[in-house]
């Protein structure tokens, strides 16, 4: 393994194999705890551990993107991944297709690349981005609602959800089966029972 | 989760999402809108039911209200049989957020006591309950209700870290 090694290696393994903690016999073989890695990059020379960091995201259809750390984070899921130590080579995701991780890793860097917006003129521009960004089939769609969970994203969580919703507002059941292409399965009696019990919303 | 996907059509795609998913959505409707989607199929009729937080705020009706008194009557009768039709339906044992919103006088003591023995019996975390009746003149400006909850009364009291109660413009009489 360490023949293989070259500079760029270095950068990302150097925190696993060259600790400057003694290994007992009782420590683990592998994987030092995220408040060991913590002070061990902070003692560490910023001229080895390079800000700019890229991480490999690899999609279920074996797709590879890299992408900067900063922008990998947003999603927690990854964020605790890369702070355990697992992202060495790269880091698979194989609940996420790579149609709908080009677009998640497109709203991440959006996202990070706006600066908090104090700025009117940049929450309007995003707020334009997260519109357009949702207008795409109900299939996509709801990839990206289950990409955001899996990737535990919060704000395209709510994002997609909340599309999701308008859709719902304001229609009549029917109107909402047509939408969404759901099979009415009740019995007549079952929805006359139901319709019974809630009346009301249904007036 | 597993799930017999048999039934659905193959463009169906929002049913297979994951029952959290769907109470997501869910929770980003008015109470109404979510009691609705009960008739959708049988995956959904009892969906709503796991909604943690039941906000009753009445926003609009208040608005119409508010521009034109004599809707008053027809709106209160509206929400009231929402708040009580929701009440009897809703069958999950616990709920965490409880919430008011709306002029309501004293000859509404007895409803308002169902209400409140509802969060009771769901041990919720948060009650509100924001009456409003000071703020209109052609409202009785005292309203003296009395709290009959048949429970462990310390569930409602203020220094219990688990509970908090909100309850803004009513003057409660005790004992």
């Amino acid at each position: 393994m360490l023949k293989n090694l070259n500079s760029k290696h270095i950068q990302r393994f150097s925190y696993k194999y060259l600790p400057q903690f003694p290994i007992s016999p009782n420590s683990p073989k592998l994987g030092f705890s995220r408040s060991q890695i913590a002070n061990y990059r902070s003692n560490f020379p910023t001229t080895i551990m390079s800000s700019s960091k890229t991480i490999v995201l690899r999609s279920s259809d074996g797709e590879t993107f890299e992408v900067d750390e900063a922008v990998a984070v947003e999603s927690q899921t990854i964020k605790h991944m890369i702070e355990d130590g697992c992202a060495d080579t790269s880091i698979p995701l194989p609940n996420v297709t790579s149609k709908i991780l080009s677009k998640v890793i497109e709203y991440c860097k959006k996202h990070v690349e706006t600066p908090n917006a104090d700025e009117k003129v940049a929450e309007e521009d995003l707020k334009s981005f997260d519109a357009d960004f949702v207008k795409v089939d109900q299939s996509t769609l709801f990839d990206l609602i289950l990409a955001a969970n899996y990737l535990n994203i919060k704000s395209l969580l709510d994002l997609t959800c909340q599309t999701v919703a308008d859709m719902i507002k304001g229609k009549t059941p029917e109107e909402i089966r047509k939408t969404f292409n759901i099979k009415n399965d009740f019995t007549p009696e079952e929805e006359e029972e139901v319709r019974r019990e809630n009346a009301w919303a249904f007036e | 989760m597993q799930r017999n996907l048999k039934g659905l059509n193959s463009n169906d795609f929002i049913s297979r999402m994951p029952d959290d998913i769907l109470i997501m959505v869910l929770s980003r409707l008015s109470v109404k809108e979510a009691v609705v989607t009960s008739i959708l199929s049988t995956r959904w009729r009892f969906l709503w039911c796991n909604l943690k937080t039941l906000n009753f705020d009445a926003r609009q009706a208040l608005d119409n209200i508010d521009n034109d008194f004599r809707f008053y009557l027809l709106e209160r009768y509206k929400y009231t049989k929402q708040v009580n039709g929701v009440i009897r339906s809703y069958n999950h044992p616990t709920l965490h957020h409880f919430r008011i919103r709306f002029y309501l006088t004293c000859e509404y003591t007895s409803v308002i006591d169902e209400w409140l023995k509802f969060a009771v019996k769901k041990k919720v975390e948060s009650l509100e309950l924001d009456l409003e009746t000071n703020q209109k003149n052609y409202l009785h400006n005292t309203f003296n209700y009395s709290l009959l909850i048949q429970a462990p009364i310390n569930t409602l009291t203020t220094h219990t870290t688990t509970q908090v109660v909100y309850i803004i413009y009513v003057t409660i009489v005790c004992g």
